[in-house]
């Protein structure tokens, strides 16, 4: 059965904003973020402001959204799933460890299962994702993995707070589990998103998460009275 | 550290300030691995006062302010118990990749040592004949993503045997 959904849209002084959903490149031109053993920072300001008005990548190190303190030392800082996705998909994005050495696609994904051990399902889920012109931010906030928006958060709130899980798991399948992260979600007006994403048996080369295969599961409350009620109207 | 500054118009005269903020490098010597040094780092960032510099548009000069509040925190490093955490006053702050698990049984250890540092300190002070008593310290644990989103919880010992009961006057 499909589910229908509605994206809800915020009330906004600049609606008719123009929406680019990826970085064009353009030129030749290419971002600079270094690897800080948490995260990729983009030090240069306009390139910060670039990668965030096309497409809201990233968060600034002072604001709640993009870079927006006014202070010149706010930097852009990149999650690894988008950074990776910028570098080794777009090919946009020259990644520079402590070192000053560019990391390739092996060395990132190596440091990032370091920091999360199921990087590569997060970075099969972004890659889905970002193939349906979802805007991704973290879903920390909600006890997700990921919150996706029709567009940009400042336009648009977010549709659903999404949960990555191997097949192999179940723990979000056990009722206590599942009820409290509906519920949580349910409170700000979102839906669950379960992908389950059976990973590529090796993953050597950004090709290689061709492989991958991702399931999607949501989750709503069913309310049989107003279901009912609808019904008769 | 020490540090000179020009003021603007003026070649000749120079002012000194004494710059207390912590740097990546204060956390990195005394942190396990890199990525306890950024977690570190970065709640360092997100906990301390703004900026302090200030301008005398009467005079045309700059100078600063110490940083008082900064200069109080204190990258930790609990080799026992294998713990990070940041310390200011009587406020402990341990950092946690959102990824990572829990362990609150270093939580409860950590809080039983510093309690315990608390309560010599106390009897310190009543040796020397001070009333002051520093209190209990708080601890927080400090969840942070890959995009300096954190989210802070404090943790409690349970509840207080002692809590009042309001009863309503009929």
């Amino acid at each position: 059965m499909q589910f229908t959904f509605e994206c809800k849209r915020k009330r906004c002084f600049n609606k008719n904003a123009n929406f680019t959903p990826l970085p064009s490149g353009q030129d030749g031109e290419r971002y600079k973020g270094r690897f800080t053993g948490l995260s990729v920072e983009i030090v240069d300001p306009e390139q910060a402001k670039s990668l965030h008005d096309n497409g809201c990548f990233g968060k600034g190190s002072k604001s709640r959204g993009g870079p927006a303190s006014g202070d010149e030392n706010e930097t852009l800082f990149l999650g690894m799933e988008e950074s990776c996705f910028l570098a080794h998909y777009l090919n946009v994005l020259d990644i520079t460890n402590s070192a000053g050495y560019l990391m390739d696609f092996c060395m990132f994904v190596e440091v990032a299962k370091e920091h999360n051990e199921k990087f590569v399902e997060n970075l099969a889920s972004y890659v889905y994702l970002k193939s349906k012109n979802w805007v991704i931010k973290s879903g920390i906030k909600f006890g997700g993995d990921f919150l996706i928006y029709k567009q940009s958060p400042r336009l648009y709130h977010a549709s659903f707070l999404v949960i990555v899980q191997k097949p192999g798991d179940t723990d979000h399948y056990q009722s206590k589990n599942l009820k409290g992260v509906q519920r949580v979600a349910e409170t700000s007006d979102k839906d669950v998103l379960l992908l389950t994403v059976q990973p590529p048996k090796k993953i050597s080369s950004s090709r290689d998460l061709q492989e991958a295969t991702v399931t999607e599961t949501i989750v709503r409350r069913f309310n049989y009275l107003t279901f009912v009620q609808s019904k008769q109207q | 550290m020490v540090r000179q500054y020009p003021i603007a118009g003026c070649s000749q005269t120079v002012m000194y300030s004494l710059d207390f903020q912590l740097e990546l490098n204060d956390f990195t010597t005394v942190s396990p691995d890199d990525l306890t040094a950024a977690l570190g780092f970065q709640i360092y960032n997100d906990l301390k006062n703004g900026n302090s510099s200030i301008f005398n548009s009467q005079f045309n000069i700059y100078y600063y302010a110490l940083e008082e509040e900064s200069a109080e925190f204190q990258p930790n490093y609990d080799p026992n118990l294998k713990v990070f955490y940041l310390m200011k006053n009587d406020d402990v702050y341990i950092p946690v990749l959102h990824t990572k698990a829990i362990d609150f049984r270093i939580v409860k250890s950590l809080h039983k040592k510093l309690k315990k540092r608390c309560v010599l300190n106390v009897m310190k002070i009543i040796f020397m004949f001070l009333t002051t008593l520093f209190p209990i310290s708080n601890i927080f644990l400090a969840v942070v993503d890959n995009t300096a989103n954190i989210l802070y919880y404090q943790m409690s010992e349970g509840l207080s045997e002692n809590q009042s009961t309001k009863t309503a006057v009929k």
